[in-house]
């Protein structure tokens, strides 16, 4: 390092000598204090929950994410399979099953003969 | 909230705490945050009594304005607040803390050139009459029995000559005197990185103070 930039620091470390005024930092304290009173009474309740829940989530793994992933498919998967039918579901027995038919008897494709192929002789 | 800049041997002696002590502070840290992360908000406020001086050393020196020192200290410490459950304990709750206020700070002055309303005359002035600034300048350049006005004002401007992160370094590094494996880890940045940007910063800053330095 030369002598110069020896002499650069020296000036600047006089700036570690400014300082704020006795009391400043009891003051800003007390200013602190009440700005995170009033954060958290303006805190909706839901905040809480939905922050835990974001925490919890941000610290799991990829291993614990595969995991928490099957868990909820197979949870998933138990519901839709359990699910009680509803009267939505079973059949109307006041609807009949419409059942098409034909005015004229339809007519059977009429095949061309059957040739029979000739065998190919040894 | 009105600040007037004066000297505080009291606080002087706590930038020259030895290694020995950060690790023991350290220790001390982890109980007050885990504490603090099950809701003891006591914990919290004693967390900021122990680092709002060296926060706000940090702060004010890369902003050059006490006002702007004072919201930002806030604005940091409301987020560390909220965020302390995201805290896993990876690096110290100095380092944390560090990195949120730096980057904060960081963003901050890039609005503020965006903002294009600064200028050099809102810099503090206010320890240019304090007998002890006097000395203690006399000391480091007993060549130039400078005055002191001047010397405050040309250290401001070559501070605020430099970029944001040479800045950022000279403040940590220079005046507040953490080590380059420290601000490494705050700013995110390799040891390489934090010594070349003191290098190229130190040496911005020989052009602006060359009368103080002959």
């Amino acid at each position: 390092m030369s002598e110069q930039e020896t002499q650069v620091q020296k000036l600047i470390r006089l700036k570690r000598f400014e300082q704020p005024r006795d009391g400043y930092f009891e003051d800003f304290l007390k200013e602190f204090q009440s700005r995170r009173d009033g954060e958290v009474a303006s805190r909706p309740s839901t905040f809480s929950a939905a922050s835990r829940v974001s925490d919890l989530l941000r610290g799991m793994t990829s291993g614990k994410w595969v995991f928490g992933a099957g868990v909820a498919y197979a949870a998933l998967l138990v519901i839709v399979l359990s699910w009680p039918e509803g009267p939505e579901a079973r059949p109307d027995a006041s609807r009949q099953p419409i059942i098409f038919e034909p005015k004229q008897p339809i007519k059977k494709p009429v095949n061309p003969p059957k040739t029979p192929v000739p065998n190919p002789g040894p | 909230m009105g600040v007037s800049e004066g000297f505080s041997p009291a606080i002087l002696k706590n930038f020259m705490s030895s290694e020995s002590a950060n690790e023991s502070s350290a220790d001390a840290d982890r109980g007050l945050v885990a504490r603090a992360q099950q809701g003891d908000t006591a914990a919290f406020d004693q967390l900021v009594v122990k680092y709002s001086p060296r926060l706000y050393g940090m702060i004010y020196h890369m902003t050059s304005n006490k006002e702007d020192a004072n919201d930002l200290m806030q604005d940091v410490f409301a987020k560390a607040f909220r965020s302390l459950s995201r805290f896993r304990g990876k690096s110290s709750f100095y380092t944390w803390i560090y990195a949120i206020g730096t980057n904060m700070t960081l963003n901050f002055l890039k609005k503020r050139k965006r903002r294009a309303a600064w200028s050099l005359d809102e810099l503090d002035s206010g320890i240019q009459n304090d007998d002890a600034m006097v000395d203690i300048a006399h000391f480091a350049n007993p060549r130039h029995q400078s005055d002191v006005n001047e010397l405050q004002k040309r250290l401001n401007e070559a501070m605020q000559s430099l970029s944001d992160d040479h800045r950022a370094v000279v403040t940590m590094f220079d005046i507040q005197g953490i080590p380059h494996a420290e601000i490494s880890k705050i700013l995110k940045v390799s040891e390489g990185t934090v010594r070349s940007r003191l290098f190229y910063a130190h040496q911005q800053l020989q052009g602006y103070l060359e009368e103080f330095i002959k």
